[in-house]
């Protein structure tokens, strides 16, 4: 026997389509996890001023060349939702998808090498609480960013096919969050010094 | 076994009855208002019960009027509130705002699974604190490992200490007269429910002394539960004495004095002044 | 109206990997269920050790302070986030929902399996806990660092971080659960069913999960902070490294408190159905309670300090959180009222659920009147920690829990299985329930204004605690808490045999307006051979004008 959709999943009172409500619902808990991690990152660096010398050595052109490739993948997002949804072209949606996932892979590969070289130079979780936030918050954002560009790839094979067109704009939806996520971090744990 | 039941302990210091009569108000209104409540409640319980060919009525509870029966009794509760959040301000202040001058001042380190009090002449006690009575006491605490918290239940005193910081708090008793009446009545109570079960003596005291709980009232670890120590209150001579008596052992004795936490073992000064108890202390 | 198959469910459709949201609803209500009788479990054995100090209890052995810790801990932690909240929440939620809005399941019936997944692995990495070296973890339901952040003081290396993996996996099993319930409450009504047409009980448990989401996040991030601290050296919590450990206790009551109306607020739920049906009278004031729920809501969001009032936080911020504790007083006193005039000029019928709803209401107001003792500052300093506490939480948690869940699963009962629970059996348990409660709790109360503290593996070290009479009050305690724990058999045993010698129920054996009673019981998959049209509100008893006393939302007007 197989699973059936329920009457329920396409019904819409709100007008909102259930994919895009349930998405939203979503977001709003992430949004309280990460806006609690940052509030007590900032209650702790107002309190502790000599953070600043330990935020001098976060990498601030890794940092901001990040940025742009993460809003860089946004576009491409918006591209592919474009050509799901209104040129009806599925080949080029699901290249877009794979261009934002090619972002994502470069963004990871930034982190690592960052990771790697502040390791080395002896700025551990450890070391400092002030290591231990930025290294918590970004591996927590880094772990979305996967999770985010695995679903953006499952997705791409239904979208080739024609299938699921939604679920473009719904994980483009989820990869902004993880953006904009990431355009608070950046000015807070590499602009601050 | 209820006879000569107390409902609160001993009130021995000088907030402890603000505290205590802001208790009983509370307990006055909220009373009121639990029996008033349910006395309400059960005769509606009772006089609607289902009865053949009675129609219930129709109430939606938004007309105007119907409103009234909801805030009529709210505007009460909330008079009810408000007299208790002024109250409360004004204990407060006493208690943990206001901080007056000390005659006294002790250390107390706590630490996993025992108190340690460094006295004035760096006297170290473990598990006892000696001050003498009708003084303002400030008590410095710290912890030297997890968060533990100070309480003294006849004062009404509860402090929690956190590792990182100093925190102080002030108590202080009534004198000494009243301090040790209300303790012999307290023996007197335990003499006439002995035989009842488990009943523990109270600490046997000193000349001139009157002990009392001291607890650890914040999750430490496995010891938290016997985490038991006491606080020994003295007539000014008696406390005169036991300081110039532990001045001179420490004279003697020339022992290092500095104020480090002792270790689960009594230190020497405690071991001539620690009154024997009863029960399980290890 | 439904062109997708309903098929006849298979046994693993149903028992195994359900889809559909009554039998993941079934599913959390038995989890829940057993869960309940492990933590009871735990209250006995400590209590033992309470009333007999050191000698063996019958089904554990000799309790150790390693063992006492980790047994209240553990009964704290089971109760909270594997009783109250499967059963209150993600049991009727799931079961309820999508009937009595009149949909067919829940939105996403694949995600809802995964959530109890999720909730199931929580519950297997809580047991894991016990059983790894060093033993389940001991430093409270509350947790806090540095105890909990470093095994060199908790002494449960292991034990620690499982027990926070297996609270944060619960949090994420609720969290992906909320998803269902609040997009198909929003999005999958019937047609017809406006906002205030909605039954209050849907309102309640959606408010619950909005309330959960927006407080959790917070104690998430908390958590992986304490976990890091545990595992990998960091410092967050730990002042030598430069962490401060009231940051965690912030974090922690943020959630805390607003988690105590999270599970309020479905029983109160459960209150506003069963009253209106067995009472065939309407609800006072919908849209005031309806308001006074949101009010209670965001009320609590702003109170958590009262947990912290002598923590080390500045007095001076004491002040603001008394006021606000002393505020939330006022919605849930609305609440109060508007059910209690609803008795007024009622019908009502002593069925089960009846007198379990009667019982919160009298004996919570126990709990919920104690608790402004607590949120004066100035008396909670005596009162902190205190036993007091403990009996105050209990006058209120377990009328939530307890009462609240037999209230909901004595009415829903009939629905789920096609048979009401025997009535004479029901009524022998109702009361082997709620007077030993008293017996229980009614001595802390009064141990506690002589100061006893809590979480203390052994009074007998406190002589000023071993006054005439205290003892004896323990073992009252303790002695009704088996009594109490006895009576429960008679509850599973009705469970069981109800479904074969129940009263045959039919699709409404109350009278209930709401649509779940205008389908069969039990409903089939898909619930509705046709999915209803609403066409009034919910609680339309004796309108006047109509020749019937009852109105179900999707009964047509006369023309």
């Amino acid at each position: 026997m197989g699973f059936s959709k329920p009457v329920a999943t396409d019904r819409s009172a709100t007008g909102i389509p259930t994919g895009r409500l349930a998405m939203w619902i979503l977001l709003s808990s992430e949004i309280v996890i990460f806006g609690g991690l940052l509030v007590c990152y900032l209650l702790y660096r107002f309190h502790n001023t000599e953070w600043g010398h330990e935020a001098a050595h976060t990498n601030v052109w890794a940092g901001g060349f990040n940025t742009f490739v993460l809003l860089t993948s946004s576009l491409f997002i918006v591209l592919a939702h474009h050509a799901a949804e209104t040129d009806k072209d599925n080949e080029k949606a699901f290249k877009w998808m794979w261009a934002t996932i090619g972002c994502a892979l470069i963004f990871l590969c930034v982190k690592a090498f960052e990771y790697t070289t502040e390791i080395h130079h002896g700025y551990t979780a450890q070391a400092n609480p002030f290591w231990a936030f930025y290294y918590t918050a970004t591996a927590i954002h880094a772990g979305h960013v996967v999770a985010g560009g695995l679903a953006i790839a499952i997705c791409s094979f239904d979208v080739r096919k024609g299938e699921h067109l939604n679920r473009v704009e719904l994980t483009g939806i989820y990869w902004h969050f993880v953006d904009l996520v990431w355009i608070f971090l950046f000015p807070l744990l590499y602009i601050a010094k | 076994m209820l006879s000569g039941w107390e409902a609160l302990p001993k009130s021995l210091g000088t907030y402890s009855a603000d505290i205590d009569k802001l208790f009983w108000d509370v307990t006055a209104l909220m009373t009121f208002s639990w029996v008033v409540s349910t006395i309400v409640m059960v005769y509606l319980f009772g006089a609607f019960t289902r009865k053949e060919g009675v129609k219930s009525k129709y109430v939606t509870g938004e007309a105007g009027k119907q409103l009234l029966l909801i805030y009529v009794p709210l505007a009460l509760f909330v008079c009810f509130d408000m007299y208790i959040d002024v109250s409360t301000a004004a204990v407060w202040k006493k208690v943990k705002t206001h901080l007056p001058e000390p005659e006294v001042k002790v250390r107390a380190i706590a630490q996993q699974w025992a108190w340690t009090f460094v006295h004035e002449g760096d006297i170290t006690t473990v598990n006892e604190l000696h001050v003498p009575a009708g003084k303002v006491v400030h008590v410095e605490m710290e912890s030297s490992d997890v968060v533990h918290s100070f309480s003294i239940p006849v004062f009404r005193l509860k402090q929690d200490v956190i590792p990182g910081r100093i925190i102080t708090s002030w108590f202080q008793s009534k004198d000494f007269a009243t301090v040790k009446a209300e303790k012999a009545s307290q023996i007197a109570r335990y003499e006439a429910g002995k035989g009842q079960g488990v009943v523990l003596s109270p600490s046997e005291d000193e000349e001139g002394t009157a002990a009392f709980d001291l607890q650890c009232t914040e999750m430490c670890g496995v010891g938290h539960g016997i985490m038991a120590a006491k606080i020994i209150l003295h007539s000014q001579e008696s406390y005169d004495q036991w300081v110039a008596n532990n001045r001179a052992e420490m004279h003697e004795a020339n022992e290092d004095t500095t104020a480090e936490p002792a270790a689960t073992e009594a230190a020497p000064a405690a071991e001539e002044e620690a009154p024997a108890t009863n029960g399980g202390h290890e | 109206m439904s062109d997708h198959h309903h098929h006849e469910l298979t046994f693993s459709e149903k028992f195994l990997f359900p889809t559909d949201h009554k039998y993941i609803g079934l599913q959390y209500l038995w989890t829940s269920l057993f869960m309940g009788a492990v933590g009871g479990f735990m209250a006995y054995v400590f209590r033992m050790q309470l009333a007999w100090p050191g000698e063996s209890v019958p089904l554990f052995g000799v309790v150790t302070p390693q063992n006492y810790n980790a047994l209240l801990t553990n009964h704290a932690t089971i109760m909270i986030f594997w009783v109250a909240m499967p059963m209150l929440i993600a049991a009727f939620g799931n079961i309820l929902i999508p009937l009595m809005i009149g949909c067919d399941d829940m939105v996403f019936p694949r995600l809802n399996r995964l959530s109890y997944q999720i909730f199931f692995v929580s519950t297997v990495v809580l047991f894991l806990s016990f059983l790894v070296p060093g033993g389940g973890f001991g430093g409270s339901w509350t947790s806090y660092p540095p105890l909990s952040a470093r095994a060199e003081y908790s002494l449960t290396p292991w034990g620690s971080s499982l027990w926070v993996l297996a609270v944060a996996l619960e949090i994420v099993a609720f969290l992906v659960g909320g998803i269902n319930f609040m997009t198909t409450t929003m999005n999958s009504r019937a047609p017809g069913m406006k906002m205030m047409d909605i039954p209050m009980v849907i309102w309640m448990i959606n408010l619950a999960v909005v309330l959960f989401m927006f407080s959790v996040g917070p104690l998430v991030a908390g958590a992986i902070m304490l976990l890091l601290d545990q595992q990998l050296g960091t410092s967050f919590y730990i002042p030598s490294g430069g962490g401060d450990p009231v940051l965690f206790q912030h974090l922690f009551w943020f959630f805390g408190h607003p988690e105590v109306y999270v599970l309020l607020l479905p029983t109160f739920g459960f209150m506003a159905e069963v009253i209106t049906t067995l009472a065939r009278k309407k609800l006072f004031a919908y849209k005031t309670i309806l308001f006074s729920a949101f009010m209670t809501g965001i009320l609590s969001m702003i109170v958590w300090a009262h947990h912290q009032f002598i923590a080390g936080i500045d007095p001076r911020m004491a002040n603001i959180f008394s006021i606000t504790t002393i505020l939330i007083s006022i919605p849930l006193a609305i609440i109060y009222l508007a059910y209690i005039w609803t008795f007024y000029g009622g019908s009502i019928k002593y069925e089960l659920p009846m007198m379990w709803a009667s019982a919160f209401l009298v004996i919570f107001l126990v709990g919920g009147l104690t608790g402004l003792f607590l949120g004066s500052s100035a008396l909670d300093i005596y009162f902190h920690d205190n036993t007091f506490v403990v009996a105050h939480f209990h006058y209120t948690l377990m009328p939530i829990t307890f009462f609240g869940g037999f209230t909901a699963i004595t009415y829903w009962y009939p629905k789920i299985f096609g048979r009401k629970m025997l009535h004479g059996l029901g009524v022998i348990h109702f009361w082997g329930t709620v007077i030993p409660f008293n017996g229980i709790f009614i001595p802390l109360f009064m141990l506690g204004l002589a100061g006893q503290h809590r979480k203390i593996y052994d009074y007998t070290h406190f002589p000023d605690l071993m006054q005439p009479g205290f003892q004896q009050l323990r073992e009252f305690a303790t002695i009704s808490l088996v009594v109490l724990a006895l009576f429960q058999l008679l509850f599973v045993y009705s469970m069981v045999m109800s479904m074969k010698t129940g009263e045959v129920a039919g699709n409404d054996p109350w009278g209930g307006t709401t649509l779940e009673w205008q389908c069969p019981s039990p409903p089939p998959h898909g619930n509705f051979a046709t999915l209803p049209t609403v066409y009034r509100g919910p609680y339309e008893y004796s309108v006047p004008g109509s020749d019937k006393d009852v109105l179900p939302q999707n009964m047509p007007s006369k023309a």
